[in-house]
């Protein structure tokens, strides 16, 4: 494929795109592509899959952003920002969340490009095929749900239950593989509950509630600034990189299961002060969210296998223009160098930003935040109440949200992570289930 | 005076230009955007704007939420997959006395069994157990044609996947042998190879020489538009009489190779003619 001017846009386009659909709540990759549709149609199908691949990378860095200084998580896979960064920020370390997140991005970045490059270099030798068998995804599952309940919170049976109930609430409407229909005979209830409306009801809402009764000073600062410091921890940087290379790959799941996961096994390990466990915590998981995301492109384009809903449009996309990816692996390996490029600049690009909003002083993001916090909220609301007109079930967001909101807010010590995963791990673990017992019976 | 005379001049005109606005007309669509229901719908358009319309595609998710807003006249019309519009997942109905009725069939690509594996073969079938991905709910259509060639239901089993990819991607991994495949069955059949197909072999699609040319079975998958029976059928029949016969149409169904059973355009004594007739 000729890297011509077409490419360096394809480039640039998708690296700004990402940093507005990470920046901005409520519309991520999945509906940027939709947004973008008609843009993407009058690409050459090469540089529509390059577009995409930064614009999936660039999310990744400024998604943490809003979750760190608003405390108010753009996607699932940026819960872990929304807590853990948030408390930095209310500490009053905003400025070294938003840094050694960009670093820690940076690092899980290259390492998932470096692993790209080389399974394109070895994609045959590898066989890769084989890491998609259904025993393998299985198995993955399977440790990852271990993970996410043993690392959560140290109430492991609460954990569980939190975590079944969430398996349990994805089961709900109709089921094509095990043939159940859990109130799908009610409209409202036919195609299941968005895990996003869980989250949003959960998570964002008590979140924003905790936004509004934030105590600041007359200033407009926060009252209860540490003077202590923190540091970038190479090590939770490795343990990101490594559960997003052990993840990114897992279809249905992915980097929002990298993030999660991550964020719970670093959860585990204690540090004695509480501001670099939330550093830890935070680093390890945007690491892991980056690392995953990359290794999200390797079955997409050696085996034309969306693993995350935004590769759907994008196949999609190149479907209404008579492109099928499948059959086009050897493409994808003899561009290897033009991939691993574009994702490189990208990366360089989301590093920049990160370090450019280091400019600003801590007070100032304090202040920002307090006095613009009701227009945050709003920003919120509005941005998920056109998720759900658009989605078409606007009743069942509502219902859900309100319900989660009422949880979320009584029992405001728990950590919800158990469920909210199990709700988006929920179809995936069914699936395999299903077919596991159908090979091995 | 002249202020009132003004007002009821400035209303009459604006009377005249809302009365001259197209009508909307609501296309509810439960199928993913730029799939086969979309480019049906979208090829409707020009004659039902020629006919003083503003046609639009809503999408929502489930064919109940789908069937929800036709049946409430939030929309007119809507699309259902399957035999005869039964589908299982909807549980609805159609013809005399029932809620529903259809106004067009379009009968798509035939279903092709397909394997990017080359040697696949019919008489793998007819020994031991062999795993068959399917991305649809046909199975009715598979285990007839299965039946037709004499493979047993206890030689085979069915795996439902979630897209043609993910099927393909259990085919490269190893987990089922073949897989069911609609529009990718085509390409499959030019990159690996398809062995049966539910259909007479389109024109523009390679010939894979496994494919059984003495089958007489024929079977399609069909779309079906269907509109609620409260509708007057004085609101639709000519309408889509004209948009059936209208040159966008029928180049769609040129360019697609679909046959369709519409309005005015039904074989005699069919199933589908007696169904798009109740009325």
């Amino acid at each position: 494929m000729p890297m011509n001017i077409d490419f360096v846009l394809a480039i640039i386009t998708g690296t700004i795109t990402g940093a507005a659909a990470g920046l901005l709540p409520g519309i991520g990759p999945f509906g940027a592509m939709i947004l973008l549709m008609p843009y993407l149609q009058t690409l050459e199908w090469f540089n529509i899959v390059v577009f995409y691949a930064c614009m999936i990378l660039t999310t990744q860095y400024y998604g943490s952003i809003s979750g760190i200084v608003f405390g108010v998580p753009g996607e699932i896979s940026s819960v872990p920002a929304s807590i853990a960064g948030f408390n930095l920020s209310v500490n009053g370390y905003t400025r070294q969340a938003i840094i050694y997140t960009g670093v820690g991005s940076f690092i899980g970045s290259l390492v998932g490009i470096a692993v790209l490059l080389l399974t394109f270099q070895y994609a045959k030798a590898l066989n890769i095929e084989q890491l998609f068998t259904n025993d393998a995804k299985f198995i993955t599952l399977a440790v990852a749900a271990t993970c996410i309940i043993l690392f959560s919170s140290r109430q492991y049976f609460l954990n569980f239950a939190l975590f079944t109930v969430g398996v349990s609430i994805s089961l709900i409407g109709f089921n094509r593989q095990i043939q159940t229909n859990i109130l799908g005979q009610y409209a409202m209830f036919e195609t299941g509950i968005p895990p996003v409306a869980v989250m949003f009801g959960l998570i964002v809402l008590p979140g924003l509630v905790s936004l509004m009764r934030l105590p600041m000073t007359r200033n407009g600062e926060y009252p209860n600034v540490s003077s202590g410091t923190v540091r970038l921890s190479w090590s939770f940087v490795g343990l990101g990189s490594l559960v997003g290379t052990a993840t990114g790959m897992i279809p249905g799941v992915s980097y929002i299961l990298s993030s999660n996961l991550a964020y719970s096994i670093s959860q585990k390990f204690k540090r004695s002060s509480q501001n670099q466990q939330y550093m830890n915590q935070l680093i390890s998981s945007e690491t892991a969210n980056n690392t995953g995301a990359i290794l999200a492109l390797i079955p997409l384009m050696l085996l034309s296998l969306p693993v995350v809903p935004s590769e759907g449009v994008l196949l999609d996309i190149l479907y209404e223009k008579g492109i099928l990816l499948w059959g086009k692996d050897q493409s994808f390996i003899n561009n290897a160098a033009q991939i691993g490029l574009a994702l490189l600049i990208a990366s360089t690009a989301g590093l920049a930003g990160a370090v450019s909003l280091c400019v600003v002083k801590p007070s100032a993001w304090q202040k920002m935040v307090t006095t613009s916090k009701f227009i945050i909220a709003l920003v919120v609301v509005a941005a998920t109440a056109w998720l759900a007109i658009d989605d078409g079930r606007a009743e069942l967001w509502l219902l859900t949200a309100v319900l989660g909101f009422v949880i979320g807010i009584r029992f405001d010590r728990v950590s919800y992570i158990p469920l909210v995963m199990g709700t988006f791990l929920g179809g995936e673990i069914i699936d395999v289930i299903y077919k596991f017992i159908i090979f091995h019976s | 005076m002249k202020i009132t005379k003004i007002t009821v001049a400035l209303c009459a005109a604006m009377g005249t230009v809302a009365a001259m606005a197209a009508e909307p007309f609501v296309y509810v669509n439960d199928w993913p955007a730029g799939g086969l229901a979309d480019q049906m719908m979208t090829a409707t358009f020009p004659e039902l704007r020629r006919n003083g319309f503003d046609p639009s595609i809503e999408y929502v998710k489930g064919c109940k939420s789908a069937l929800d807003r036709v049946r409430k006249g939030q929309g007119h019309f809507t699309m259902n997959s399957g035999k005869y519009g039964l589908d299982s997942e909807c549980g609805i109905t159609v013809g005399e006395g029932t809620e529903f009725r259809i106004v067009s069939e379009v009968q798509s690509t035939p279903l092709m069994l397909c394997s990017t594996d080359n040697t696949i073969s019919l008489d793998q079938l007819k020994s031991g157990k062999t795993f068959i991905g399917m991305t649809g709910p046909d199975h009715e259509i598979v285990d007839s044609l299965l039946a037709s060639v004499g493979i047993d239901r206890s030689n085979y089993e069915t795996v439902i996947y979630r897209g043609t990819n993910a099927a393909l991607a259990a085919i490269k991994a190893g987990d089922i042998k073949m897989g069911v495949f609609g529009v990718a069955g085509p390409r499959l059949a030019a990159q690996g190879k398809c062995i049966l197909s539910t259909g007479p072999n389109r024109s523009d699609v390679p010939r894979s020489n496994d494919i059984n040319p003495d089958s007489n079975f024929v079977e399609y998958s069909s779309k079906f538009m269907l509109i609620s029976v409260g509708t007057p059928s004085k609101e639709y029949v000519d309408l889509f009489t004209r948009v059936f016969e209208s040159s966008e149409w029928q180049e769609y169904l040129a360019k697609t190779k679909f046959m369709h059973y519409g309005l005015g355009q039904s074989i005699p004594g069919t199933e589908t003619e007696k169904l798009i007739n109740a009325r």
